[in-house]
């Protein structure tokens, strides 16, 4: 009788993910799938609503990535009033960017401390009772103390710029609702001892080194798992540099060819196409002159690496060089190396707080700018998670009449149905005992893609874990739940 | 088991949920009519999607924390029920929020203190896309709403025995 294993956390908004593993009577894996239930009923939820409340409610979409969502929202509207995003006023545009770097930071942070070090720290197969962030303060207890404050710095900048922690108002079409006030700008650049942007940036060098130094000692693991071979999609700038606000599309494919470049995203749907299957009501993304089986693509700080040409501050910089000569000059496909990439962009946000901070454009100047009005508009973003659209279309009376969002989970859907089915061939399959350690591997490949799969619901009761052995009939063989506490 | 304030202590009041899913906001929306009241001083009012990390350092501030959250519980009693909430270490499905005992957890871990926590769960029951409460939910949130703000603004029952204020039903 073959058997099917199934790890279902029973979550939320865009993020109820399942895995499902069949396994045949010799226990040889035969199918792998990972379903993550898109939630797509937001995109009725916005139509019919003012243009101006559409960019505040969409940051219902997603609690860890908010602002994301309100800024993409408001370059989609920049373009329905006439303001193209790259040509807000100084303010507007340096106020925007300070918010999303604080987005990017805290995030990032958040991922490799909550998420990505206690695998890291403890192993993979380690015992789970410690295996979790309790476990990280415990035996690392300075780096707990610094993560915190890194997290708490984000969410500083984000309350300054965006107005509120959660539900900010700050950008609005053509710009942005306020100036920083010197008190808000001191608190964060000059501070206190341990919560300034100098000492922001000093912290990420240390998280970057603690991933480096455990590369080092882990290589064949890291380098070796869940790697393989993809396209890339990311925003560059018009110079090739990183740019995580704005900038044209650029797809490589890997071997690290131009697939396309400097494309205005406001024609992204004629280079990229959403197919569906039937197992999931997530789409797959891909890249239309490739075709389904080829053109899917990865995003987020893996992509963002292999496709840009510099990073334009210099400390992040001389981490990216050092990563692209281990990579040999080469895209870089091993999903293990999404940390290091990730905390390269931690770095270069830090430094991106700081030399914001310093820019008197934020302090004064005009907040907004008005253009021609049109009724369509497209804003996309570098999420925290990749690259994330925006797409609307608004009637004579300012209300939206369509919404298509495409979220950056769903371009790295295949890629990380291919990360666990690399774990489920190379980790699972043979064993008759499937352990604790081993489902622990699949979610490490899926963690390092840093999915949404618990955002924006949080009711209690709710359970993390859920995992099913089923036979071929569906009928339950065993079941093991993980309560919350 | 009631939460009790003794004069001078700090009490947060943590809501968590979002109001674009109908039921999942009620903690939310509890907090937001506390702020619509005006709190006393000695009551912080906090909300969230969820909660994180940097949470610690403001649940170290405070004596008491009272966390309220929309339940699905299956026999969790309408309109609301409070429980204590004890620091917990434990393993998360790949999910970016953590739970109350594990915040807990890292409190006491980085700052050697954790105050006394309570959740009030208040029993959900539709999730969709919409900011309107289902009904059964919105008389859940009116009934511990009427009981929480005596509580709050330092006019609860006194409970004779301690002379501690309480802050729930």
């Amino acid at each position: 009788m073959s058997r099917k294993i199934v790890i279902d956390p029973l979550t939320r908004v865009e993020g109820h993910g399942k895995v499902t593993i069949r396994m045949d009577d010799d226990h040889r894996v035969v199918g792998t799938r990972l379903h993550i239930v898109e939630f797509r009923g937001f995109e009725r939820f916005v139509q019919g609503r003012p243009l101006w409340e559409a960019i505040v409610l969409v940051q219902r979409l997603c609690g860890i990535c908010p602002v994301s969502h309100h800024l993409c929202a408001a370059k989609a509207m920049d373009v329905v009033m006439g303001v193209p995003s790259d040509a807000l006023t100084a303010t507007g545009d340096k106020m925007r960017r300070l918010m999303h770097y604080g987005q990017v930071f805290q995030s990032h942070v958040l991922h490799f401390f909550h998420l990505a070090s206690p695998d890291l720290l403890f192993g993979m197969e380690s015992d789970p009772a410690h295996r979790n962030i309790v476990g990280v303060i415990d035996a690392f207890p300075e780096i707990g103390r610094k993560a915190v404050l890194m997290r708490k710095f984000g969410q500083e900048v984000i309350r300054v710029t965006a107005g509120k922690k959660i539900h900010g108002t700050g950008a609005i079409p053509g710009g942005i609702n306020k100036h920083l006030t010197g008190e808000e700008r001191d608190a964060l650049l000059v501070g206190t001892a341990d919560f300034n942007a100098d000492r922001m940036v000093e912290w990420a060098q240390e998280g970057l080194a603690l991933f480096k130094d455990y590369q080092r000692a882990h290589t064949a693991l890291i380098d070796g798992f869940a790697a393989f071979p993809s396209n890339y999609l990311s925003l560059v700038r018009a110079d090739g540099a990183m740019d995580l606000y704005h900038g044209g599309l650029r797809a490589v494919d890997s071997d690290g060819a131009t697939i396309f470049d400097h494309v205005d995203y406001q024609h992204y749907a004629d280079y990229i196409a959403e197919e569906t299957r039937s197992w999931t009501y997530m789409k797959f993304p891909f890249i239309r002159s490739l075709g389904r089986e080829k053109g899917w693509y990865r995003v987020g700080p893996l992509a963002r690496l292999n496709t840009c040409d510099f990073i334009p501050t210099p400390l992040a910089q001389a981490e990216f060089e050092i990563y692209k000569a281990y990579s040999k000059g080469r895209p870089d496909g091993m999903s293990m190396h999404m940390h290091w990439a990730r905390l390269i962009e931690a770095l270069h946000a830090a430094e991106v707080i700081r030399d914001l901070l310093k820019d008197p454009d934020l302090l004064a100047g005009d907040l907004v700018k008005t253009g021609t009005r049109r009724g369509e508009g497209v804003g996309v973003i570098e999420a925290p998670r990749g690259t994330l659209f925006h797409h609307y279309q608004v009637d004579d009376n300012d209300l939206v009449t369509m919404c298509n969002l495409m979220v950056s989970t769903t371009s790295n859907n295949e890629a990380m149905n291919r990360a666990v089915g690399w774990v489920a061939d190379h980790v699972i399959s043979g064993h008759a005992d499937v352990t604790e350690g081993m489902l622990n591997q699949v979610e490490v490949a899926i963690r390092a893609y840093d999915p949404c799969l618990s955002c924006a619901t949080h009711a209690l009761g709710r359970m993390p874990l859920h995992i099913r052995l089923e036979d071929t009939n569906g009928d339950l063989i065993s079941e093991i739940v993980r309560t919350p506490e | 088991m009631m939460p009790s304030l003794s004069p001078g202590e700090r009490l947060l009041i943590y809501g968590i949920g979002n109001v674009g899913r109908q039921d999942d906001g009620l903690g939310v929306r509890f907090v937001e009519h506390l702020e619509r009241l005006g709190p006393p001083a000695h009551v912080t009012l906090e909300a969230n999607y969820q909660l994180a990390p940097e949470d610690a350092l403001q649940l170290a501030d405070h004596d008491v924390v009272l966390f309220v959250d929309a339940t699905v519980a299956p026999d969790a009693p309408a309109p609301y029920v409070i429980a204590p909430v004890l620091p917990a270490s434990e393993i998360s499905f790949s999910s970016h929020a953590l739970s109350m005992g594990s915040l807990l957890a890292l409190c006491t871990r980085l700052y050697g203190r954790a105050p006394r926590a309570y959740a009030m769960a208040l029993p959900a029951y539709s999730f969709e896309v919409n900011a309107e409460l289902s009904e059964g939910a919105r008389g859940n949130l009116e009934q511990a709403m009427r009981d929480a703000w005596p509580a709050c603004a330092g006019t609860g029952q006194e409970d004779a025995s301690t002379g501690r204020h309480r802050i729930a039903r």
